[in-house]
């Protein structure tokens, strides 16, 4: 496979998605932003979340791909391996705790 | 110039084939779950009701999309057509019609499993886009969901890589015909096998791990300020992670497209068991969806973090000492 095939397989599909979404009903009502669809009319709002596990998100799934990557480029049992796998494990015993902590604020 | 000339065709076939596939399994899914639930199920749109999924798209097509005020409609537009794009292109990956995927390469594998984690991101991103409480508190719960199936399901599918000691697809659908001390590969990886299927319909937000949604708790949570074409393009969306999470299943473990005859009279033949085996794998995702109730955010977390877990870190000592 070459680089042409590769741009053609990447922009194919995504022309044939939009077309399709073009074909869409869009929203025409200037009121059409209101009321919500589950049909309460009050104020647009947003609930006091603390957006921090927005980048703990993206930092575990950065930190899930690099692992990923070492797992599966090291074919043979080795110390990244197994310094990874004690990682995991903390990190699998940590994370229940936290939601308990959580809970208990 | 014609050889990109007929692979252009095959992508644009393979697309619109995909998309039809999708609604095909919905209606499969929606009909088997009514059957074993004493329902009928979808019985009006087409014959035995099978043109209902394409019904449905067409009926949000149409309809007006509403959404709150602040909302940032620009990127919830490009979220939904990015989903749909790339299940699409993960599924160029996964070897349909040979035993490799239409797009091939050294490392295909993790490029595949890359995609995978990316995918899911659509459906945490986009709820917070709308300044409303249901689709935030969906979105939490749905983070809360990927972080506890992600590790276990990933370090399975690692374990395959490992016993056949290469990240390219095409080997990696040699798994049932491969023996490890005397032992087939693939009772080495039964618990493999079981995690990945628990974390494919996570994933794919089947029962009973609907918990983003939650009906009646949340007002479909994650997705209540989806309409119109928004919400028809997420709908089409968990068609296509259910087909590509099922073929992610029959490629790792159930030897992709090979068949148990030795001969391969043409590429249609590679096609007829990749879908045989990915419809049984679809089955038997619905019976589990079908006989069991939802569970709570703590029942996940509990099976994902103190069972799963600890049983996927097993899976890759037993595959240590397998290829040791």
């Amino acid at each position: 496979m070459d680089i042409i095939q590769a741009i053609i397989a990447l922009i194919t599909p995504m022309i044939i998605l939009i077309i399709i979404y073009m074909f869409g009903k869009k929203s025409k009502r200037k009121t059409g932003r209101e009321p919500y669809v589950s049909g309460h009319k009050f104020p647009a709002t947003r609930i006091p979340y603390n957006p921090a596990w927005l980048y703990y998100l993206s930092f575990f799934i950065l930190w899930d791909i690099i692992l990923l990557f070492i797992l599966f480029t090291v074919a043979e049992a080795s110390l990244i391996v197994i310094t990874s796998l004690i990682l995991l494990s903390v990190t699998m015993f940590l994370y229940p705790l936290m939601i308990r902590g959580g809970g208990k604020k | 110039m014609i050889e990109y000339l007929e692979f252009s065709g095959i992508i644009v076939g393979w697309t619109i084939a995909l998309i039809f596939l999708a609604f095909f399994v919905e209606w499969f899914y929606r009909k088997m779950m009514g059957h074993m639930q004493h329902r009928v199920g979808p019985k009006l749109a087409g014959p035995i009701g099978v043109l209902q999924p394409i019904a449905d798209f067409i009926k949000l097509m149409n309809k007006e999309q509403i959404s709150p005020e602040g909302t940032d409609e620009f990127y919830v537009d490009f979220l939904a057509v990015m989903g749909v794009w790339l299940m699409i292109f993960m599924s160029f990956l996964l070897p349909i019609f040979s035993e490799k995927g239409l797009i091939s390469f050294e490392g295909d594998v993790i490029f595949l499993l890359a995609l995978f984690a990316v995918a899911s991101l659509m459906y945490i991103i986009t709820p917070y886009l709308f300044k409303s409480p249901y689709p935030t508190i969906g979105a939490g719960r749905r983070a809360e969901l990927y972080l506890s199936y992600e590790i276990p399901m990933f370090l399975a599918l690692a374990s395959v890589v490992f016993i056949v000691g290469s990240v390219s697809i095409q080997d990696v659908v040699h798994l049932p015909y491969l023996t490890v001390k005397g032992i087939p590969a693939v009772i080495l990886l039964i618990p493999a096998l079981i995690i990945t299927l628990i974390g494919v319909m996570a994933r794919v937000k089947k029962l009973p791990f609907d918990i983003p949604e939650a009906k009646t708790e949340l007002a479909a949570g994650w997705e209540a300020e989806l309409s119109g074409r928004r919400l028809a393009f997420f709908n089409l969306l968990t068609d296509l992670k259910l087909v590509v999470g099922s073929g992610v299943i029959v490629t790792f473990f159930l030897g992709g497209p090979l068949g148990p005859m030795p001969f391969y009279p043409g590429w249609w033949w590679y096609v007829f068991w990749f879908l045989v085996k990915t419809f049984i794998v679809i089955f038997f995702i619905t019976c589990i969806a079908a006989s069991v109730a939802r569970f709570r955010i703590d029942q996940v977390l509990d099976l994902f973090w103190r069972k799963l877990m600890p049983l996927s870190i097993v899976q890759i000592f037993i595959v240590l000492w397998a290829i040791w």
